[in-house]
């Protein structure tokens, strides 16, 4: 299952890679160099198995949007959604507002007297 | 709220646990080809590992639902701020007009103050005009305005002028002892009509003169003296004494004419 554009499906696969170390280990072998060369795979396995683990970190610490929670960052959203709305009505408020008219006029009158 | 961790910590710590339980598992499995079988752990730890990266799975998917809100966020984020920017500029144009605002208020204020001023005390146009008259006489407010280089005239008093007025002509008239007002009406009245080379300023205070009522005798008696037209100076004790006077420096400039 392919997570984002940075990260494979192969990146987290990491069961497969334990289960050939598993095989590679259980082989029962009689001749002596077969053991040594399955041994020897069963460790480069056992690398491969770390080098997978490592670059799994790597692709992690890249996938973008996961610095908080679900919750977070949906109420991040929230957040963000109502500061725009104010924002834009506030915006809105200042270029609808009449240039000075006969009724501010008065009103200000009024208010000075 | 702070118990939440980030999906970025939940799934490194997967990772690590799947880590672990490899390893447990390897150690296992080693150990159990060396000694007798422990299969119950090794059946736990296999099950384990299993939910791990179930675990593992599931939370990958809520890392790519986040990645994709994540673009909204940005989106958002992008917007608020095109808005503050906007907002910025609205509140420095409003500042701006109310600075502009507020000195037109307090220069036209000002404006009202000066007219209640002036309304309270009104002056006549005539008079200020006549004053006007008066004051650049003279010459000394500004030039004339067909004065050209080579013309005698000065925006001070000229040594002719100043030897015209009631200081110069005192030590002329001392025969009788003192000069009585009248004859010093009449002195320059004959001089203006032998008068060749009479400057236009003379003429022109005379005139100004003869149209007064005389308000300012201290001053139009020595004005008086400019009417007289002068080809050449009496040589006498007292002219000596104003001669002597006279080439001081600042006062020849009269005879420094081109």
């Amino acid at each position: 299952m392919a997570t984002t554009q940075l990260a494979d499906e192969g990146d987290f696969d990491l069961l497969s890679t334990i289960y050939d170390i598993i095989k590679s280990v259980e082989k029962e072998q009689q001749d002596n160099n077969q053991k040594l060369k399955d041994s020897q795979e069963a460790g480069q396995k056992v690398l491969e198995l770390q080098r997978k683990l490592d670059h799994a970190r790597e692709v992690v610490k890249k996938l973008p949007g996961i610095e908080l929670s679900k919750e977070e960052q949906l109420q991040q959203i929230d957040l963000l959604r109502q500061q725009l709305t104010l924002k834009r009505d506030l915006l809105n408020k200042y270029r609808s507002i009449t240039t000075f008219d006969r009724e501010a006029q008065t009103e200000f009158q009024i208010h000075q007297h | 709220m702070t118990s939440h961790k980030s999906t970025r910590e939940v799934l490194l710590t997967c990772i690590d646990d799947i880590e672990i339980i490899a390893k447990e598992l390897l150690d296992n499995l080693i150990a159990q080809k060396q000694q007798k079988p422990v299969s119950a752990e090794h059946s736990q730890l296999v099950e384990l590992v299993l939910q791990k990266d179930t675990e593992l799975k599931a939370t990958l998917k809520l890392a790519e639902e986040q990645g994709a809100l994540q673009q909204k966020v940005v989106a958002l984020e992008t917007e608020v701020e095109r808005h503050d920017i906007e907002i910025r500029n609205l509140q420095k144009q409003l500042k701006e007009a109310e600075q502009l605002l507020a000195t037109a208020i307090f220069q036209a204020k000002q404006k009202l103050q000066a007219i209640d001023k002036a309304n309270s005390r009104p002056v006549n146009s005539e008079e200020l005009i006549k004053f006007a008259h008066r004051i650049s006489a003279s010459n000394a407010v500004c030039a004339p305005l067909n004065w050209q280089q080579g013309d005698l005239r000065r925006p001070y008093p000229t040594d002719i002028e100043m030897r015209l007025g009631f200081l110069g002509r005192l030590g002329e008239m001392n025969v009788n002892g003192h000069m009585s007002f009248p004859e010093l009406l009449h002195r320059p009245n004959h001089s203006m009509q032998q008068g060749s080379s009479v400057p236009n300023s003379q003429a022109g205070t005379y005139s100004w003169l003869s149209q007064n009522d005389l308000q300012m005798p201290g001053l139009s008696v020595s004005h008086l003296g400019v009417g007289g037209g002068m080809d050449h100076k009496t040589p006498k004790k007292e002219n000596e004494d104003v001669d002597v006077m006279s080439t001081d420096s600042s006062s020849s400039s009269s005879s420094d004419s081109q």
